[in-house]
């Protein structure tokens, strides 16, 4: 059996792809499983043995051949035929896209293969999905929308495997084994404690700031004095790095620059305590080892689609209005509002408590700065996704909320409520134990007032979009009519764009409410088939709503 | 004018009109560094053109670097051809050499055809284009198919885009540079399915 992955975004995006791929391999131990990577992402090669073959996608190459004068113009076109060419050399049986843009979607349409999963668009230019979580995932980044499912699990559920069984795993290389030996014995560390710091990102919004690492590093130092202090970053970042080295030792912290590859980093986080980080590959890189982090979600950062992804790492993120922000824009703040917000004091002090494992302490400390941050513990819950739950003793609501969209999503996609003894008793179950697991010991009436609420709110949007989706089908033949410029009545917008919001949909409805009769006729009806998805998911919260209360009062 | 000199560390080279067309220093060291930045992009060609010919150190190192690639090297000067070809001769041997002083002189070339039906880039040595730097820029738009007439000319080699037409273009538009942005679903769309689509893949990366 022959099977092709395609993940051609970033690095940090193929490291989250690795549980899919692995899952892949467990489910097919035999089959020969390519990889489709650009260049930047094959030095993963070593770390991802469960691979067969890595084939390299030359986007730059490609790119200069289109972009510069001094280049054949079809020379581009032959080297993407040759690729392709290439690669349908021998058919694949399954071909997944793992990268949800226009240019992977084309290309998915050009390979050959038995079955294919993830977008494709075809000869016609209509696009396919074959999975719903990949059609969700479609609708979620095209709206902007508020995403319930790490891209980790959306991956892994698209790719048809086995709920629950995701798992990190990169392996460790002699080569990279050396260069942790060689960095340990340089700089005469012995088996003290380690603490990890990744103070650089990808994209300077994502940037604490090297100030805010100083004083924090300060800080960490009188608390812990013990623990050996390692700055972590790529050859290009060095420049950088030895400026914050200058900058400790002026405040008399001593931090050892490592400079490495992922080989290295892999092996120097096996040996580590705790790991701090930004928004980085090096985060998913951790997750398969043993090594607790702390991460800080600033900028564009979506802590709910690509947050640490391991059980009990610790997410810091602002409590500023536009946190997170679009990774297109840039700041509009007149100074770095979300990174100023995370203060040096209380990293450092959560750092200390981490390295403790003492969650207790973190939860007061949660609690004493909720006013400037918020504080996630990720987990894995029983239905099989990762979650990152709100720590503070007012998130209760948060919490219950975030579960219960994951779950009815859950169940949207697996597509069990299409079944004649669809499991909502046994959803029910899963999550009434879960809620048990994670808030512990809770007042009973308390919850079931905020179910009751909760319910109510669902019923009250249930009956909305029903309404909603009647009126635009009795009023759309009417505005098919020639004097007519939109299809959509003033009612109808406003309407749309209300349970938008509340629904919290991104900006998806509201862009196609616009659409005057010139344009496609096509995204009216997406618009009515995302009504409906909105509808049928609601449908799906109130069940599972009366299964946990019917559970709940079981205990009483 | 063409002049013989020498090199400081002793290689045979040629001056036009006082400026050297490689190295004054190490044309050996200066044709190893050209030949390394260009072999991503000679990766997986067929045929590759390059543009002047010079002193032809560079030819030499890219014949060794590259055995199995056809390498059609352009010149509008025969004596640096005929200096090349003495001087650098056995490394050089499987080398095309085309003389050519203008446009048409490459059209009528068969060398020149051959490898634009093949999978082919373009590179340049540039100290060898002091010779007639304009020429060599009317060159390089022709030969990749960046100039209207370089466009027809060089799709007419293609079997693929026999029928290709990028209509309505030309009108006022002469000097107008080709971009991939040219080859819109309407332009393109009496091409192969897998055509059509390897064009529209391609447009995303520009989008």
């Amino acid at each position: 059996m022959r099977i092709v992955v395609i993940s051609l975004l970033r690095l940090g995006d193929v490291m989250m792809a690795a549980p899919a791929i692995l899952g892949l391999r467990n489910k097919y131990p035999k089959a020969h499983i390519s990889l489709v990577v650009n260049k930047s992402s094959a030095q993963l090669k070593k770390l991802m043995p469960y691979v067969n073959e890595f084939i390299e996608f030359d986007r730059d190459e490609i790119q200069h051949g289109l972009v510069k004068v001094e280049r054949p113009i079809f020379e581009s076109y032959e080297r993407l035929k040759k690729f392709i060419g290439e690669l349908n050399q021998n058919p694949f049986d399954i071909a997944i896209n793992l990268t949800q843009n226009k240019l992977s979607g084309y290309l998915m349409g050009l390979i050959q293969s038995n079955e294919k999963i993830g977008l494709t668009i075809d000869d016609k230019g209509m696009s396919h999905f074959y999975s719903p979580w990949f059609k969700h995932l479609n609708d979620v980044i095209e709206a902007s929308a508020e995403s319930v499912f790490h891209y980790t699990d959306v991956f892994y559920y698209g790719s048809g495997l086995e709920r629950g069984l995701q798992n990190f795993s990169f392996s460790e290389t002699a080569a990279g084994q050396e260069e942790l030996l060689d960095f340990l014995r340089h700089n005469g560390f012995n088996s003290q404690p380690k603490i990890v710091v990744q103070a650089l990102t990808s994209d300077t919004k994502k940037n604490w700031g090297l100030q805010n690492w100083v004083a924090m590093l300060k800080l960490f130092q009188t608390f812990e004095p013990q623990v050996q202090i390692i700055l972590l970053g790529a050859p290009a970042e060095k420049a950088q790095l030895n400026q914050l080295v200058e900058k400790l030792r002026d405040v008399q912290v001593d931090a050892r620059l490592a400079i490495m590859s992922l080989e290295g980093a892999l092996s120097l986080f096996q040996v580590s305590d705790l790991l701090i980080t930004g928004d980085t590959s090096i985060k998913h890189l951790a997750a398969g080892t043993g090594i607790a982090t702390i991460e800080l979600a600033l900028g564009s950062s979506h802590l709910y689609k690509t947050g640490a992804y391991q059980t009990d790492a610790l997410i810091l993120t602002s409590r500023e209005e536009c946190s997170p922000c679009s990774h297109k824009v840039i700041c509009h703040r007149k100074s770095h509002a979300c990174a100023e917000s995370i203060e040096p004091e209380l990293v450092a002090l959560a750092a200390s408590k981490r390295i403790h494992s003492d969650w207790a302490a973190i939860e007061t400390l949660a609690n004493e700065y909720s006013d400037r941050a918020k504080f996630y513990r990720t987990k894995k819950l029983l239905t099989g996704v990762w979650y990152a739950d709100p720590i503070s003793k007012f998130s209760t609501h948060e919490a219950l909320a975030k579960q219960l969209d994951l779950a009815a999503w859950q169940f949207y996609l697996e597509s069990e409520y299409l079944k004649p003894l669809a499991a909502y008793g046994s959803e029910g179950l899963k999550l009434k134990n879960q809620l048990q697991l994670i808030l512990g010991e809770f007042d009973l009436a308390q919850f079931n007032v905020i179910l009751n609420q909760f319910e109510s709110n669902a019923l009250k949007c249930e009956m909305r979009l029903n309404k909603l989706i009647a009126n635009l089908s009795r009023d759309l033949p009417y505005f098919t009519s020639p004097q007519n410029q939109y299809f959509f009545s003033a009612h109808i917008k406003e309407e749309i764009i209300e349970i938008e919001k509340e629904l919290k949909l991104g900006h998806f409805l509201s862009e196609k409410i616009n659409e005057t009769k010139e344009q496609s006729f096509f995204n009216v009806r997406q618009l009515q088939s995302s009504l409906n998805t909105a509808f049928i998911h609601q449908q799906i919260k109130i069940k599972l709503l009366r299964s946990l209360k019917s559970q709940m009062r079981e205990m009483q | 004018m063409l002049a013989r000199v020498q090199s400081k560390t002793g290689e045979s080279l040629l001056t036009y009109n006082g400026k050297y067309l490689a190295s004054s220093v190490s044309a050996a060291k200066e044709a190893d560094t050209w030949v390394q930045r260009c072999l991503n992009q000679l990766q997986g060609v067929t045929s590759v053109f390059v543009l002047g010919v010079g002193c032809g150190y560079h030819l030499s190192v890219l014949q060794k670097s590259k055995p199995n690639l056809n390498i059609v090297a352009i010149d509008c000067n025969s004596d640096c051809i005929a200096f090349t070809r003495a001087e650098q001769s056995l490394s050089v041997s499987d080398i095309k050499f085309v003389h050519a002083d203008s446009i048409d002189a490459l059209k009528s070339n068969p060398l020149i055809i051959t490898a634009l039906c093949s999978f082919y880039t373009m590179v340049s040595f540039t100290p060898a284009q002091s010779v007639n730097l304009p020429l060599y820029e009317s060159f390089e738009l022709f030969l990749g198919g960046r100039s209207l007439e370089g466009l027809s000319f060089v799709s007419a080699q293609k079997l693929e885009f026999a029928k290709f037409r990028l209509n309505g273009l030309a009108s006022g538009q002469e000097n107008k540079l080709i971009s991939i942005k040219d080859f819109t679903d309407e332009k393109i769309l009496h091409e192969k399915i897998e055509t059509k689509m390897i064009f529209k893949a391609l447009r995303e990366l520009v989008n």
